[in-house]
């Protein structure tokens, strides 16, 4: 891999330089406690240490509400909305973010059965990663997505003098090389300095196991009491499965156009968490209960993989830190994998 | 397939008007939905309201609260294909109906005094469903402009409207809030209240009053209940908020969830 | 950079209803052909797989595929009237046009079935997707041994294709075939009565070399898999066939999803199609 090296005194520099090749989205910090994903007016507003955005990046291929396609309702002519999709930059995502849209992939690029709205947008971006310093919701370590080796163009790791860059796709290698005033080669000092970081933020994360069990432990726990209790005080607001960033449940709907002339097909986020989500033609519904659609998740975000081998969950620790009733998913887990079922 | 104008009543019982109001500003869209609606009774539009005749669909406004708004409830159920409770007080009972737990000559004399006299024989706003069938609801205080023509283009497709089972937080996060019970433990009832309004207040950085009104397919006031009281806030205060726009809503398994904190 | 080389999943064909028949009081058969020329001459599908119907503005409906692709040009489908769009879809009319997308789902292994006797078992709605099985095996005769079909519902009017049933039986003994129509809560109905269950030591296949296939409400898969393993048939090839509500088909949506960490299956693009060893692995699968 390429390393190389961005100076603090060149870092807006570098935002700029970054705008040449499409538009901008970086963290912002959007209230007291919330940050998220935004456009970057200005490069003084972009925040490089965050512990994770509400939104997680999966917004921008697979948008939270589109128009698929429109309908004449006279003539059935059938068109797409005229999408002039651009070049974009998301600055500042998260390894674990970056896992998670490899595992969007699997799904919404799975060979044969490409999303073209989800590839077309995915195409168009550029991805720069930011190392993040863990707080006490993440556990990307102990689900192998604290750490990722592709699935970006850039990747910044702070030292004392600025960034060091791992340059990971040949987009990345072009930026560094076109705009080659702005990087300079590592020293030993920032090899130091960087392995340095790493070994702090690998102390940091409050979690050390393995969750290499985590599906059997689930399966053998299905009727564990603890999925009644959790589930009594959870809110069924969603927040877990919408701000989760392998979560792709949508839901769709027609709507008619006043004068009746065409329809649109709209989609949304859907999550599992809502009533209707296992509904089923004539009424019945698989998931009728709140304890089936919460115990749902926890299965679906445990499942495995197969193309990337692994699990849905990249322990980001959105669904903890966002939700409104204060459950941790985590606390949950290690629960099942701890409390004993059988009582002497 | 053959499409034929359909025939449709907006009437008010109790209320501010404003659900009727909110259809009128449509303007524009107003003008394009009459090509294929006849309006035959808009009580708020025209004094020309044709009401013996049979209706595809009839919206009605308002809460039940007088002997006059049940006859007209009933009238129009008659004469209806489909009856749609057009917003919070027909949904609901409205803002009125607040204080259901007591009787409503306390009310009364708590409000006006013991001197004052009231000629008209009413009594406690109660939704429309608690008086006749009603097939779908137009949910809001007022509901948003945008549902009135899905539910008439729907109806004159030959289907039918389907009913909103998201919470208003859904729309919440598809929108990229920051949520306000989270940042700063306010009683935001957006978990419990029915979508569709895009989440219109806590875009505001105010906390949902739950004007939509409660879900109907999905209780979870009591893990709502609880949140709150994590928050700090005082019984009564939750269930005040509980109880705005949804005066008749069940609210024992509230208490007792309350009560077993 | 390439952009147009990913195909629309969501893109509607336009097909017309050619004819419609009335099966029972909620059910139409519907016969469609696709207004595109070639789309109508090279489509094709398996038995067992199922269509994303549209009617624009009102919405889209999964539905099995009843026909059986060995003949071309069209294609049926047996439509419950239970929802928003089927109700529209129920006052189609000649010439009216809808929305298709697919065929979606896995679809029975026929070719995995060859050189077997075969068992059908359907109840009610369930004869929809085994119609198209029943239909493939006829037209592919020399393929498969004895072939016995049991088609169940509660009242001999809800049988699905009892008429289309009955008018085969003259050529039952020349073909090998089996057909039995039984209801289980009409007791005056002048034929065979009960559950499908009490008909299957008499269908005359053989139980070591059977394939079975059972489509039906969920709660009778593992009572119809429990008699014929008591029978004594191999637990190899007993298949059966899912629903659930799919908005897409592609196995991106995430409805249709079901069970456990383990075995978390998408309905759409892993099934509909299961076996018993799916369903003795996939707890939540039925």
């Amino acid at each position: 891999m390429r390393y190389t090296k961005l100076r603090k005194e060149n870092f807006h520099e570098f935002l700029r330089v970054l705008e040449r090749y499409g538009k901008v989205y970086a963290p912002h910090r959007i209230s007291e406690k919330f940050y998220d994903f935004r456009e970057m007016r200005d490069p003084n507003d972009v925040v490089t240490e965050y512990p994770r955005t509400v939104m997680p990046p999966k917004k921008f291929f697979f948008e939270p509400l589109s128009e698929l396609f429109k309908v004449g309702l006279r003539d059935f002519s059938y068109s797409t909305p005229e999408e002039d999709i651009q070049p974009f930059v998301i600055f500042g995502v998260h390894a674990y973010d970056i896992k998670g849209l490899m595992i969007l992939d699997s799904v919404y690029m799975e060979p044969g059965l490409e999303e073209k709205q989800y590839a077309v947008r995915r195409q168009k971006a550029l991805i720069v990663g930011i190392s993040d310093m863990p707080d006490q919701y993440n556990f990307s370590n102990v689900r192998n997505a604290d750490w990722v080796d592709e699935g970006f163009d850039l990747f910044l790791h702070p030292i004392e003098e600025g960034w060091l860059i791992r340059v990971g796709s040949p987009t990345g290698h072009k930026i560094i090389d076109d705009n080659s005033q702005l990087f300079h080669g590592t020293t030993l000092k920032d090899i130091d300095d960087f392995k340095e970081h790493e070994k702090r933020r690998q102390l940091s994360f409050p979690m050390c196991m393995s969750l290499s069990d985590v599906r059997y432990v689930l399966e053998v726990n299905w009727n564990n009491p603890i999925w009644e209790e959790e589930a009594k005080r959870c809110l069924g607001c969603g927040n877990c499965t919408m701000t989760c960033p392998t979560c792709r449940c949508y839901e769709v709907w027609d709507e008619p156009d006043v004068e009746l002339s065409s329809a649109s097909r709209f989609r949304r986020w859907d999550s599992c968490q809502f009533h209707d989500h296992g509904l089923v033609a004539g009424g019945e519904n698989f998931r009728e209960h709140k304890v089936d659609r919460f115990r749902h998740r926890y299965n679906c975000k445990n499942s495995y993989v197969k193309a990337l081998h692994c699990d849905f969950c990249v322990g980001c620790g959105r669904c903890t830190a966002f939700c409104p009733a204060g459950i941790s998913y985590m606390g949950i887990i290690t629960h099942l994998m701890e409390a004993k079922v059988h009582e002497d | 397939m053959e499409r034929r104008k359909l025939k449709v009543g907006i009437w008010a019982l109790t209320g501010c008007y404003g659900c009727q109001l909110n259809f009128v500003n449509l303007e524009d869209d107003l003008l394009k939905i009459v090509q294929n609606v006849d309006l035959e009774v808009f009580y708020m539009a025209t004094r020309a309201n044709n009401e013996e005749t049979n209706f595809d669909v009839s919206f009605i406004e308002g809460s039940v609260t007088t002997p006059e708004d049940e006859e007209e409830a009933k009238k129009a159920r008659e004469r209806s294909k489909y009856v749609v409770a057009l917003g919070n007080c027909a949904v609901n009972g409205g803002v009125q109906g607040f204080n259901s737990t007591q009787d409503f000559e306390t009310n009364i004399r708590t409000v006006y005094g013991d001197d004052a006299h009231f000629h008209l024989p009413f009594g406690l706003s109660k939704p429309l469903d608690s008086v006749i069938k009603v097939d779908f609801y137009l949910y809001g205080c007022p509901p948003e402009k945008k549902d009135y023509i899905y539910f008439l283009t729907t109806l004159l497709l030959g289907t039918w409207p389907e009913d909103w089972t998201i919470p208003v937080c859904a729309e919440c996060r598809l929108k990229g809030n920051p949520c306000v019970i989270i940042e700063r433990g306010e009683p935001c009832v957006g978990p419990i209240t029915v979508a569709g309004c895009e989440a219109r207040c806590p875009s505001h950085n105010v906390a949902c009053i739950g004007c939509r009104g409660p879900l109907k397919v999905v209780d979870n006031s009591d893990a709502m209940a609880l949140t709150f009281k994590g928050k700090e806030l005082p019984t009564d205060r939750i269930l005040d908020r509980m109880r705005l726009f949804s005066a008749y809503k069940d609210l024992s398994k509230v208490e007792e969830a309350l009560r077993n904190v | 950079m390439k952009t147009d080389n990913y195909t629309d999943l969501y893109k509607l064909n336009k097909a017309h209803v050619v004819r419609v028949f009335d099966l029972t009081d909620k059910e139409k058969l519907f016969v469609f052909r696709f207004d595109d020329k070639d789309l109508a001459s090279t489509w094709t599908y398996k038995p067992g797989q199922f269509v994303q119907i549209a009617v624009p503005g009102v919405g889209e409906s999964t539905i099995s595929i009843t026909s059986s692709a060995t003949r071309k040009g069209f294609f049926e489908l047996c439509i419950r009237k239970v929802g928003r769009v089927t109700s529209v879809i129920h006052k189609l009319r000649p010439g009216d046009v809808v929305g298709i997308r697919g065929p979606y789902g896995n679809g029975f292994p026929m070719e995995a079935m060859e050189g077997k006797d075969l068992l059908l078992i359907a109840s009610g709605l369930g004869m929809a997707p085994l119609r198209g099985v029943f239909l493939y095996a006829l037209d592919n005769r020399w393929l498969y041994g004895r072939i016995a079909l049991i088609n169940t519902a509660r009242y001999s009017s809800e049988l699905l294709f009892r008429e289309e049933l009955d008018a085969m039986l003259d050529m039952t003994t020349a073909e090998n075939l089996l057909i039995m129509q039984t209801v289980t809560r009409e007791p005056e109905y002048p034929g065979l009565k009960g559950r499908a269950t009490e008909y299957i030591d008499q269908t005359g296949v053989d139980p070591k070399n059977c394939a079975v296939i059972v489509c039906g409400p969920p709660r009778m898969y593992m009572d119809v898999f429990r008699k014929v393993l008591q029978l004594g048939f191999s637990p190899d090839h007993l298949y059966m066939t899912l629903e659930r509500r799919m908005k897409c088909g592609v196995g991106k949506c995430g409805h249709c999803v079901a069970g456990t960490a383990t075995n978390m299956v998408y309905m759409c693009k892993d099934g509909p199609v299961f076996t018993y060893y799916d369903i003795m692995s996939t707890p939540g699968l039925i």
